[in-house]
């Protein structure tokens, strides 16, 4: 296993650990009847053995394990503590931190700590030893590792939001100003601006790992309670995440986890007769695309009944035309539909309904996208998109009846002026294909929008579930800067406001909302405008 | 009664406010556009850098503003952390202090969003019941303004 990963926190905590040591060692050294130091004591020593165990310092888990045994016969009081046993701990404290320290410069660990073990041996014995006493240190030193809150990660990337936004500003005025010191700073501002944005997202990035790693205790109790035997396997795993957006997978992720389990994994004799391997298998597997993770969660269960899904949704309330117009692609994903579940049996864990909903929530809340893929006897695959980093993303400015809005780049094909007659019906060629051209002021309920010779047309990426891939135009008044725009989610009463994503507010104070692309999209291929 | 109150003079009716619920007031020439805007939801505004949803005063209460053309007066309620713009248009913003209105009993409520009214020298003024602006707020947007 490769825990290198982990070595920052081994150091931050141990660090810690030794200095509990010191001042424990110092307390009893002034009152050797203050059992709790004693407890106290030993746990630090047992706390380092074990984290030392399992990063491999052997050294370090040896000394530390070696006085711990000491610590020990103190607590069972058959031994007296001494002055000699006080200097020969602190005399292998040292010895502990200066291994720590060689942890900490990734020099090679071959220590020798016999004559360390031996002075302890020799203080428990009371014999006299020839070792001197610990030198006092020359200086104090702090760690080089930090402990921090994530709050305050958070705050500081809302600060670098407002400084965006005040950039943003600076960025307009030297569109107007003729000052070179002025274009200048605002170039070395921008600079910087970027630096510390880059460093707080790096700092805020997790691997999928640590989301993971909890998976198999999830599956082992399902599987428990349900007597399915399931294999969990899990494939890019390093894939970094923003912390608050990794957070937010937690829930959605042990809810199709245990769907999978109860309701998609068949029973044994099920799969045997189906010729399937006796142990149902679920893999995880994340990658990277653009500035998206797509983390997909695939079973080799029995797949999702399209037709039962159809037949409960209408028993919902869900118009029956609709309901039969619908693709299967489309079918599928009305089990996102709050309370509407194909689940034959409702357990403990799942097919109450609850979840499917809240998942599709969560993902799209992160301004990400659900999909569902099902094939009946061979599994079912859930797959959720959603962005890497949150919060600061690079935007464009559009305008539509002098109202300004905010489209993700990363979602813009491109930008393109045409003339009023080549668009016909709705239609523009593009590149040899009929490209849907939409007119934003309508599909958002504004006024209806004059004519014009001459249209700005933003080609954006069409969006998901049946609509994936395919390109669609969006029509404006016109188009203004890219800006890196610090976006602030919904909160009520606007948490639930269709078509935007998230706002922000721009340099010059105006609110702008950012467009939710899939959800406009979606309205537009159905025609709702 | 106890506390300042901020008064809205619309036509014909008077709307206070308690004025510790008042976070401030902002002037706009325009309230910028929400999608899916619509009832009594008049747009967005920023208020400290926060978006803040704006609501159209005279008509939730079905009144006209006090006065015509200038800029809009929006006053910011926080509401249990959370803030509400009411836009009162050109209407004439003033105080009452909490010395004229001690000892006043109010009488119970008289429309969806009024709490109580008090009688102050013969001009009656409805208290605001912003929590129940909110929840309107929240009703309007989470469907009308659903897009489906």
């Amino acid at each position: 296993m490769d825990t290198s990963k982990y070595k920052a926190l081994y150091l931050q905590e141990t660090n810690e650990h030794l200095l509990g040591i010191e001042k424990g060692l110092l307390a009893i050294e002034k009152d050797p009847a203050e059992a709790s130091v004693l407890d106290s004591l030993f746990r630090h020593y047992h706390s380092i053995k074990g984290m030392s165990a399992s990063m491999g310092y052997e050294p370090v888990m040896k000394l530390s394990h070696a006085q711990e045994d000491l610590l020990s016969l103190l607590r069972s009081k058959k031994l007296t503590l001494t002055t000699e046993i006080t200097s020969a701990l602190l005399y292998c404290l040292d010895a502990l931190k200066n291994l720590v320290k060689r942890v900490e410069e990734d020099l090679p660990l071959e220590v020798d700590i016999s004559p360390f073990v031996k002075r302890l041996k020799s203080a428990v014995e009371g014999r006299p030893v020839e070792a001197r006493e610990s030198a006092a240190p020359a200086e104090l030193k702090l760690s080089n590792v930090m402990k921090v809150e994530g709050k305050v990660f958070d705050d500081l990337l809302a600060t670098v939001g407002d400084l965006f936004m005040a950039l943003s500003s600076f960025k307009s005025l030297t569109h107007i100003s003729r000052s070179i010191e002025f274009k200048d700073s605002v170039y070395l501002l921008g600079k910087s601006i970027n630096s510390i944005h880059h460093s707080i997202l790096s700092a805020r990035m997790l691997p999928i790992e640590d989301l993971t790693e909890g998976l198999p205790r999830v599956i082992r109790d399902i599987s428990k309670q349900s007597g399915k035997k399931v294999e969990l396997k899990v494939e890019g795993a390093g894939i970094s995440l923003d912390r608050a957006i990794l957070e937010s997978l937690g829930a959605p992720m042990v809810h199709i986890i245990r769907n999978a389990v109860d309701h998609g994994i068949e029973p044994l004799t099920e799969r045997m007769q189906a010729g399937k391997s006796p142990e149902g298998n679920i893999t995880v597997r994340a990658s990277a695309k653009k500035d998206k993770v797509i983390i997909e969660v695939a079973d080799d269960g029995k797949g999702i009944d399209c037709d039962k899904v159809r037949e409960k949704a209408i028993k919902s309330g869900v118009p029956a035309e609709r309901v039969r117009a619908m693709t299967d692609r489309e079918a599928l994903m009305l089990v996102c539909l709050p309370g509407l579940s194909t689940a034959e049996a409702v357990t403990d864990t799942s097919g109450r309904g609850v979840g499917m909903d809240v998942v599709k929530e969560m993902t799209e809340g992160l301004g990400g996208a659900l999909v569902i893929e099902s094939a009946p006897g061979k599994g079912t695959k859930i797959i959720m998109e959603v962005p890497r980093t949150t919060s600061i993303i690079k935007t464009l400015l559009v305008r539509v009846e002098g109202e300004p809005f905010l489209i993700p780049i990363s979602k813009i094909e491109r930008v393109a002026e045409v003339r009023h007659e080549d668009i016909s019906d709705g239609v523009l060629k593009h590149n040899g294909a009929d490209l849907p051209v939409i007119p934003l002021g309508r599909l958002l309920g504004m006024e209806e929008e004059t004519e014009s010779p001459v249209y700005t047309v933003i080609i954006v990426e069409s969006g998901r579930d049946e609509n994936a891939g395919r390109l669609i135009g969006l029509r404006v008044d016109d188009f203004g800067d890219e800006m890196e725009a610090y976006i602030k989610p919904l909160v009520p009463p606007m948490s639930k406001l269709w078509g935007v994503s998230g706002i922000a507010v721009v340099g010059d104070g105006r609110p702008v909302f950012l467009l939710d692309l899939p959800q406009i999209v979606s309205k537009a291929a159905h025609g709702a405008y | 009664m106890d506390g300042d109150r901020l008064v809205i003079e619309l036509k014909g009716l008077n709307l206070g406010l308690g004025t510790k619920a008042v976070a401030g007031i902002v002037e706009t020439e325009k309230i910028p556009f929400m999608p899916g805007q619509s009832g009594f939801i008049a747009g967005i505004i920023s208020f400290r850098n926060e978006p803040v949803t704006v609501i159209d005063i005279p008509k939730a209460f079905g009144a006209a503003a006090g006065a015509e053309g200038g800029p809009h007066k929006v006053v910011v309620v926080k509401e249990k952390n959370r803030h509400l713009g009411l836009d009162a248009g050109s209407s004439a913003v003033s105080f009452l202090w909490e010395e004229e209105i001690k000892g006043l009993s109010p009488a119970q409520g008289g429309g969806k969003y009024i709490k109580e009214f008090i009688d102050v020298n013969g001009r009656s003024i409805g208290m605001i019941d912003s929590a129940a602006l909110f929840e309107e707020a929240v009703r309007i947007l989470s469907t009308e303004g659903s897009g489906v």
